[in-house]
């Protein structure tokens, strides 16, 4: 029989030519959470967060909450993670800053899929490998975030 | 209702043509009936034909698009022989599919065997994980692993992906370890933490680890400061 059992299931919209919106679930024997961001898109800016604490150990878990809306404005780049579990993750609940930063590496390989699924209809034999190097070096910031591999 | 005579009814309607009908249904509501079927069916023929089936709906001139891209994680733990757990950690999305199994044994908590598979690489760009997993034998759940898990398995000629989805087994086996005395300081000293004002209208759990257990917690050097439950205290 399981003893412990953790399910994260991410989704990635498009909302116009600017926007996405992506949608985070964690849900496990001891926490349940959510996370739901809008982020504009080249300019990689974080520009709504709201998260919500379902199932939790502690009554100052809730607490976490706004302390996640401090993301707002934040830039996504290869500083994010870091900064993501140190203040908020610290300050708020590690649990939901990693949900985050999935959320985050999530949006990034949806535009990369999104784009060599367009370009893979027009040139089937592309060298994927190197879309996805070409991809990376438009957005520099992103090398060390995306994990490609 | 004259215009539209009755289909059958046994209530003493006019029209007896189909009195065996044990309900009386009045024309007018078979009338609507049948252009609501019309309707029904016109808008199925025009979602068949549709043909970008991704589009479900247009506002205002602008395509919006249903999701266009998952992630999911699934990652169990399980107990399959005495002191022997089995730690299932599954990733997968459009442009990668993953599995790392690990099997840790107690009270060292060092992995035994592990087994690494990489299902799907749209990409291409995985390197071949051959005997990789043997040298995560010996490594032990706890502090410093990350460091170790990463320098085993990630880097320039690893893989990152492969190498969180390890971690996240080991972890995942720190809170099995940790549920059964959570449940228990829940059990014995929960407390209530319904809210008097803006709760939830379902409260997915109404009791939580009491104050004293989560000083004590807090008393942890691992676990002070590490969330909003445990600072300040």
């Amino acid at each position: 029989m399981l003893a412990y059992s953790r399910m994260k299931s991410i989704g990635v919209q498009k909302q116009g030519e600017a926007h996405r919106v992506i949608s985070g679930v964690l849900e496990d024997e001891l926490y349940a959470m959510q996370c739901e961001m809008v982020v504009n898109w080249p300019e990689l800016c974080i520009e709504r967060v709201q998260t919500r604490m379902k199932r939790f150990t502690t009554k100052r878990c809730p607490l976490a909450q706004q302390v996640f809306q401090n993301a707002e404005g934040w830039k996504i780049d290869g500083e994010l993670e870091g900064r993501i579990k140190k203040e908020l993750g610290r300050a708020g609940c590690r649990h939901m800053a990693i949900l985050m930063v999935d959320c985050c590496r999530s949006l990034v390989r949806a535009e990369l899929g999104r784009g060599l699924a367009a370009a893979l209809e027009q040139e089937p034999g592309l060298n994927r490998a190197e879309f996805a190097a070409n991809f990376v070096s438009q957005y520099p910031g992103l090398k060390n975030f995306i994990r490609l591999k | 209702m004259p215009g539209f005579p009755c289909v059958g009814c046994t209530v003493g309607c006019a029209d007896t043509s189909a009195a065996s009908m044990p309900l009386h249904i009045p024309g007018w509501l078979t009338f609507a009936l049948r252009c609501y079927t019309i309707m029904l069916g016109f808008s199925s023929f025009v979602f068949l034909l549709n043909p970008y089936p991704e589009v479900v709906f247009s506002y205002g001139g602008e395509v919006i698009v249903i999701l266009d891209f998952q992630t999911n994680n699934l990652t169990t733990v399980e107990m399959v022989e005495k002191g022997l757990w089995r730690i299932i950690s599954r990733t997968d999305d459009n442009l990668f599919s993953g599995e790392a199994v690990l099997d840790v044994m107690m009270p060292a908590l060092d992995i035994r065997r592990a087994e690494l598979a990489i299902k799907r690489d749209v990409l291409g760009l995985c390197p071949d994980l051959t005997g990789t997993s043997e040298k995560l034998v010996g490594i032990r759940v706890g502090p410093g692993m990350t460091k170790i898990i990463r320098g085993v398995l990630g880097g320039e000629s690893g893989s990152d992906r492969m190498a969180e989805l390890v971690l996240e087994a080991m972890e995942m086996l720190v809170n099995g370890l940790t549920t059964p005395e959570l449940r228990k300081a829940m059990l014995t000293a929960g407390e209530s933490i319904k809210f008097d004002h803006d709760g939830p209208l379902v409260y997915l759990n109404d009791v939580t680890i009491g104050d004293e257990h989560v000083r004590l917690m807090a008393a942890n050097p691992r676990m002070k400061d590490s969330c909003v439950a445990f600072r300040d205290l």
